[in-house]
């Protein structure tokens, strides 16, 4: 079929204003990488800044706290602290310690006037001790029923932690039973 | 040298791979590193500002909570005695020995050692055995023989023992003064011998450092005249309450 238009110069023209209205992929390639640099840089520049602002900051914070002044009162503050953490610890450390010293049983008349009174009329002490909260009465009596009765009557006042002995014997020398009676004493009294 | 579509494409990667890369290798990271170390260091600063500024303002009532904790605490501290070495323990029973008219015979004291201090020395000897702890539970008995105070804390611990001639009656009174003293000083162990009208006492004092001096001080700074013959009045009686 025979071309009828054959002004080519025409053609021509609009392949080449197509060309050129085309951007060059290594165009493309350029700005592509332009922007990620731009974009990176942009990056880097907010962390300068960032880090800029930050130093400022810190260095002014380091100024107030360094201000010798404001050590000076607060190494007064941190052992006023630990003088109160210590006192703590005294005071844990102490707990206890003046109940447990006054629990400790106390020999005095109060406990005397007990084993007093409460002894039969022929018991008579020769020797008594206090040791180890332990009363020990060494005593005679005319009847080998006299320490029991004793013993009986010390355990009804209920003033001690026990009561108890371990025997007597008559002494030929001088006609009495002697013997040894051991009384426990309770604390806190 | 003419470069196909396809190279250039593949030069392109390399080259934003290799940009990139150096960029966060050599800038980004670096920064990053820098930025984070920073942001702890400000993290730490200010909560130390923080810290500075909460307690500045509280430091004169730090003070005053200090000099209440110090009076409270002291005072219980000066529930013991402060540590006094045997002479000036001897302005506390010297007197007592002579208004009592008490022949001191002899003496012994010991240097303080560090002791736990118990509430009680001796309990009762208790024998356990199957039947009778099935009973015990049965009967619901709760042990009450640890029913005491305890402490862990180790105190200064110094015994002095007088032997003294004196009658029963001023034994009893001698016994009473000591418990009116009302301190860590107590008596651990005492004897009366009935036929020789001759009693000793040992004198257990439990010291520890104080924080501050006591409010009444005693006076160690007077000498002290001693004397007794041993000898009591007849009509004295040891235990004038009548067992009441």
């Amino acid at each position: 079929m025979k071309k009828q238009d054959m002004n080519l110069l025409e053609r021509y023209r609009s392949e080449q204003k197509k060309k050129a209205n085309t951007t060059s992929p290594i165009r493309i390639y350029f700005i592509l990488i332009s922007a990620a640099i731009l974009i990176l840089g942009a990056y880097a520049l907010k962390i300068v800044l960032d880090n800029n602002s930050m130093n400022q900051e810190i260095a002014s914070i380091t100024e107030y706290i360094q201000n010798p002044n404001v050590v000076e009162k607060m190494n007064g503050i941190k052992k006023i602290q630990e003088n109160i953490k210590t006192l703590d610890e005294i005071e844990s450390e102490v707990a206890n310690l003046d109940l447990v010293i006054d629990y400790r049983p106390k020999f005095d008349s109060k406990i005397l006037d007990v084993i007093y009174y409460e002894r039969p009329t022929d018991i008579k002490f020769s020797f008594l001790e206090f040791a180890e909260n332990t009363i020990t009465i060494e005593m005679t009596g005319k009847r080998p029923s006299d320490f029991s009765n004793y013993v009986l009557r010390l355990q009804r006042t209920y003033k001690f932690a026990d009561v108890s002995y371990a025997g007597y014997a008559y002494d030929k020398e001088i006609g009495l039973y002697t013997g040894t009676v051991a009384c426990i004493m309770k604390g806190g009294n | 040298m003419k470069v196909s579509k396809r190279e250039a494409f593949l030069l392109f990667i390399l080259a934003i791979i290799g940009i990139v890369g150096m960029m966060l290798a050599f800038v980004i990271f670096p920064l990053l590193s820098t930025n984070s170390t920073l942001t702890a260091n400000l993290y730490d600063l200010q909560n130390q500002k923080l810290i500075i500024d909460t307690s500045l303002p509280n430091e004169s009532n730090l003070k005053k909570q200090l000099d209440t904790r110090l009076i409270e605490v002291s005072d219980k501290l000066h529930e013991l005695e402060a540590p006094i070495n045997e002479a000036q323990f001897e302005q506390w029973v010297l007197p007592l020995t002579t208004n009592y008219n008490m022949r001191v015979l002899s003496t012994t004291f010991t240097e303080p050692e560090v002791v736990n201090p118990l509430a009680i020395d001796n309990l009762p000897s208790q024998e356990y055995y199957a039947i009778r702890e099935l009973v015990d539970k049965y009967k619901a008995v709760v042990d009450s023989s640890e029913d005491y105070p305890q402490t862990a804390a180790l105190v200064l611990l110094s015994q002095h023992t007088y032997e003294v001639s004196t009658t029963y009656a001023r034994f009893v009174y001698f016994l009473d003064e000591v418990t009116k003293w009302n301190t860590s000083i107590i008596i651990s162990t005492s004897t009366y011998d009935y036929k020789d009208a001759i009693g000793t006492f040992t004198f257990d004092l439990y010291s520890i450092h104080q924080l501050l001096p006591d409010e009444v001080e005693k006076d160690y700074t007077k000498d002290i005249t001693a004397n007794g013959t041993g000898k009591g009045d007849s009509n004295e009686d040891p235990h004038p309450e009548g067992g009441k």
